[in-house]
């Protein structure tokens, strides 16, 4: 009887609290028509080409490069992680919200870590126009001023913290009540993205180092 | 690039250190080398007699659908026996370092320290790696081999005979200037029109080069 309160009382404690989190009630927030994408977008203009350095820790495993995130002129991105001798690991090609897989060297070619990345960079490069039901409101982040976008999709909840005082970007997505992954950017020196997640010993860091312009002319 | 503390596949390793075909302009048509194996002899008579080399590099990433170039920049120092020092300087800093039987790798001012002889695959690095740097990779079991010459320069095109490897890369080519007879450019190619273009510039060789440089606080 004496495990009853000790299992669940943090249980119920925890659901009162994320239950009454203002980032976790999609019906509190203002219903807005549309949303600001400009505001909302985390790698900024869509039509450049960023180079990332880049750092995967997957469970013991490390994975070092560069990050290349590149918009088509047919409106696919392509997201390529390259090793520092420039050699391809992975190319995913995102489109429609659908992933292809381009190309893909043997050690990263497992479902479980393609599906889990390809979760990732939908984070980074989902087109809002495509979420529907969605709330706008404004929040305190740290003492500061911050929007606040959320939204379901895909069976998770999205929550977008946007500060443009602070010069931070934030977001989570959840499964139920439980926060999944966190998405930690900094900008006010470049672009720095960090991507921890919740559940699965997989830690992504992304720092921008060049901006190579816009579209390829193909 | 992928590091695993354990156990590394070969493939990534490859996929860091091994490289394709190249392109060279200007230069002079390539014929085939008439005595292959008297030009491997010179080569590798050359090798032996390094004892040290410096160099700064210029590596060059063209991906098929990319307009512009990803260029990164540093210098390597090497000093028999297997002692080496790979630096990139631009767009980040980040350097290989292989001495004393350790290889370390160091990311800003992060520094993860490996054991070469604990690993077979770390003993990979060090061996395509030194041999890369003094001329001597095209020993290995591992390529099928084709020589080639014009008036200033050797070119070995080198095509990996394991599956896996072919994979990774389709050829490699090595070209060697006839005056010293030490690799001037080493072309990578994944495909046609994906390669990786390390050129090595303000070479010297068999100068003095301090322990100091093989550590990590250099």
């Amino acid at each position: 009887m004496r495990l009853f309160p000790t299992l669940c009382l943090p249980l119920l404690i925890n659901l009162l609290f994320h239950s009454c989190s203002p980032s976790a009630r999609l019906d509190q927030v203002e219903q807005a028509e549309c949303i600001p994408a400009a505001k909302f977008r985390p790698l900024g203009d869509s039509s450049e080409t960023l180079l990332f350095k880049s750092h995967i820790a997957f469970f013991r495993e490390h994975y070092s490069g560069l990050f290349l995130i590149k918009t088509m002129p047919d409106s696919s991105t392509h997201v390529v992680f390259l090793s520092e001798l420039g050699l391809n690991l992975l190319d995913l090609r995102y489109k429609d919200d659908q992933f292809e897989v381009v190309s893909v060297q043997e050690f990263l070619n497992k479902p479980s870590i393609l599906r889990t990345l390809e979760n990732d960079f939908r984070t980074l490069l989902l087109d809002l126009s495509a979420v529907g039901s969605f709330g706008l409101d404004e929040t305190i982040e740290d003492g500061l001023p911050a929007e606040l976008l959320i939204f379901r999709y895909r069976k998770k909840k999205y929550v977008y913290f946007n500060s443009e005082v602070k010069g931070t970007y934030r977001i989570l997505t959840k499964k139920g009540i439980f926060k999944i992954v966190k998405f930690n950017m900094v900008r006010t020196n470049g672009l720095e993205i960090e991507i921890v997640h919740k559940h699965v010993q997989l830690h992504i860091t992304l720092q921008l180092v060049n901006q190579l312009g816009g579209h390829a002319d193909r | 690039m992928k590091l695993k503390k354990t156990s590394l596949s070969f493939v990534s390793i490859l996929t860091v250190f091994l490289l394709p075909i190249a392109i060279t302009a200007g230069q002079g048509t390539f014929v085939p080398v008439a005595d292959q194996e008297q030009l491997m002899e010179k080569i590798n008579q050359n090798a032996l007699e390094i004892e040290s080399i410096q160099s700064s590099f210029i590596q060059k990433k063209q991906l098929e659908y990319l307009d512009e170039t990803i260029l990164s920049k540093g210098k390597f120092w090497f000093r028999k026996e297997n002692n080496l020092r790979w630096a990139y300087e631009e767009p980040f800093e980040y350097a290989i370092i292989i001495h004393g039987g350790k290889f370390q790798i160091k990311d800003g001012e992060q520094i993860s320290t490996y054991d070469i002889e604990s690993n077979a695959a770390f003993r990979e690095i060090n061996d395509l790696i030194i041999g890369m740097v003094q001329g001597n990779l095209m020993e290995r079991d591992k390529f099928d081999l084709n020589a080639f010459e014009n008036e200033q320069q050797y070119l070995l095109k080198l095509v990996p005979r394991e599956i896996q490897m072919r994979d990774v890369i389709d050829q490699m080519e090595v070209y060697f200037d006839k005056a010293d007879l030490m690799v001037s450019e080493i072309v990578m190619r994944e495909s046609e029109k994906d390669f990786t273009v390390i050129t090595f510039i303000d070479r010297s060789i068999n100068e003095i080069i301090p322990n100091a440089v093989f550590t990590t606080a250099y």
